[in-house]
């Protein structure tokens, strides 16, 4: 059986889709089966993989089980939310490798077989960065805690993130004073 | 506003050669940055995009970057935008229009960086050959000017940060162009396929529409960005491309010993229809350039020295007839001007 996409090389791969009401039979070579692979956006394929297994099965999404709360997650920075991140791959700001970070750290730790940068680097501002970094992490747990209504703990990370943001406009000041 | 901004389109990297370039026909280094406290252009809306490009516009300004000029999308005509990116200098995605998109072309058109494509910069450098670590040092070389003007997302920990999470950390994408005809012929292209993707490195069709395989030209580049350093991923991507280089190069001198005749037949065909044929596609034109330069690369077949292939190869995709007539053309028109390039430019050899 020849392949349905190039008519050349010898069928291996058997796809079935079935759709509501009907079935639909792809018979691919592995070059085109890799190349359909390779054309598909690796973000976009993790999460569309339980989808893809679902219409295999023929069966509604609706029916494997998400989580809710994940889709709610906003960018403290940039208001991105990580459902918009599910449907496009692309993120909203640099700032959302933090507001995600529980999410996109296993993302990216499997298409990478990595999570930590050992390549060329950038000097920068060190006190700032860590705040910063505190202080979108902080933004993040408020945002958990609020959604799961625990309104006294969201209470003591509130006031957490305004410490560090004083601290952090002191700094500044104090190196505008100098210069 | 319509600039012409392709003028000598002989001065660029088709007309030069470079290390293994009986194989290798290009190397391309591209590094995406972007611009700290700024959306990534996908969630900016046009009045950011357009602060980003003004920040970028004001970098290009340096004198040390005065050897660079700055297009804005709109402003260039659209068989220019289509030129380029034959040249692999801008992508497909990047001829969108969109507020704030924009181009900073180097004067030798050895560097484009790309302003509001994915990332706010994609910085790429393409030189002839096998020249991967002089790609990546020349645009390292931009990104360094360039961050001495702007401050880029950065993470101790993950590295450069990218609108997409496939290209964080060192956010180095490193390609070559391959002419591998043998490798194909022998039918040993799955093979090499399934071993590379192994081995971190994906294979594309080259040259051909969509990512259809066309003239045996393939595009290799690696897909791991993070926990390997610059030099790392640059040596690794040498290392296998030499050694796809001596595949092809076994596989010719097999196929020289077991079908000298059958190769021989093929590239004489193959001249055969390019210096008679009246009209030619782009498919057809680079199937049969493909196995001419087999046979020219393997001594069976004489052809004049000054015949550059990789030139020919590029010169006869659409845009780059329409640019060398100098109009937009039907289908049947740009057939019949790929048939007259290919016929002048072969007609003057001699088959053994």
């Amino acid at each position: 059986m020849l392949c349905d996409k190039c008519k050349k090389n010898p069928a291996k791969i058997f796809l079935t889709k079935i759709d509501a009401g009907s079935t639909n039979k792809y018979n691919l070579c592995e070059e085109c089966a890799a190349e359909l692979a390779s054309e598909m956006n690796p973000t976009k394929f993790l999460f569309n993989l339980p989808q893809l297994v679902a219409e295999m099965f023929g069966i509604s999404i609706a029916n494997i089980s998400e989580n809710p709360l994940e889709d709610l997650l906003t960018c403290s920075e940039c208001g991105y939310s990580y459902k918009d991140f599910k449907s496009t791959g692309v993120l909203g700001c640099s700032r959302c490798y933090e507001s995600f970070s529980d999410q996109i750290e296993p993302i990216i730790k499997s298409m990478q077989n990595s999570y930590e940068h050992t390549g060329r680097a950038i000097k920068k501002d060190e006190s700032k960065i860590t705040h910063a970094m505190e202080i979108a992490k902080l933004k993040k747990q408020l945002q958990e805690h609020v959604l799961l209504e625990q309104y006294e703990e969201a209470a003591v990370v509130r006031d957490q993130i305004r410490a560090l943001e004083k601290k952090m406009t002191a700094n500044s000041h104090q190196k505008e004073d100098k210069r | 506003m319509n600039k012409d901004i392709i003028i000598g389109a002989d001065k660029n990297w088709i007309s030069m050669s470079g290390p293994e370039n009986d194989v290798v026909l290009t190397s391309r280094v591209r590094l995406a940055r972007n611009i700290e406290k700024m959306r990534f252009p996908n969630w900016a809306d046009d009045k950011m995009r357009i602060e980003i490009l003004n920040l970028v516009k004001k970098a290009f300004e340096h004198k040390s970057l005065s050897n660079f000029k700055v297009y804005e999308l709109d402003d260039i005509s659209d068989i220019d935008k289509r030129y380029l990116s034959e040249e692999y200098l801008i992508s497909q995605e990047f001829l969108e229009p969109k507020a704030g998109k924009a181009i900073a072309l180097r004067d030798d058109r050895r560097i484009c960086v790309m302003i509001n494509e994915e990332d706010h910069l994609r910085i790429q450098c393409i030189l002839p050959g096998l020249n991967i670590k002089k790609c990546y040092q020349e645009a390292l070389n931009v990104e360094q000017l360039l961050g001495e003007q702007m401050d880029f997302a950065f993470s101790e920990k993950i590295g450069f940060l990218t609108a997409c999470p496939t290209n964080v950390g060192t956010a180095l994408r490193a390609s070559a162009l391959l002419h591998l005809p043998a490798v194909v012929i022998s039918q040993k292209m799955n093979n090499l396929t399934t071993m590379l993707m192994k081995v971190g490195v994906v294979v594309r069709g080259a040259f051909g529409e969509g990512t259809n395989v066309a003239g045996n030209l393939f595009q290799v580049s690696n897909h791991i960005t993070l926990g390997k350093s610059e030099d790392e991923i640059l040596e690794n991507i040498n290392s296998i491309i030499l050694n796809i280089v001596e595949k092809e190069k076994n596989a010719r001198a097999l196929l020289l010993g077991e079908s000298r005749e059958k190769i021989m037949d093929n590239a004489s065909r193959a001249y055969g229809i390019l210096t008679h044929a009246i009209t030619l596609t782009y498919e057809e034109a680079i199937e049969l350039l493909s196995m001419i330069r087999m046979g020219s690369d393997l001594g069976l077949i004489t052809l004049n020295p000054d015949l550059n292939f990789n030139e020919i190869m590029v010169s006869i995709r659409s845009s780059h007839i329409a640019k060398m007539v100098g109009d937009k053309l039907s289908e049947s028109g740009e057939c019949s001007e790929r048939a007259n390039l290919i016929r002048s430019k072969l007609e003057l050899n001699i088959i053994h």
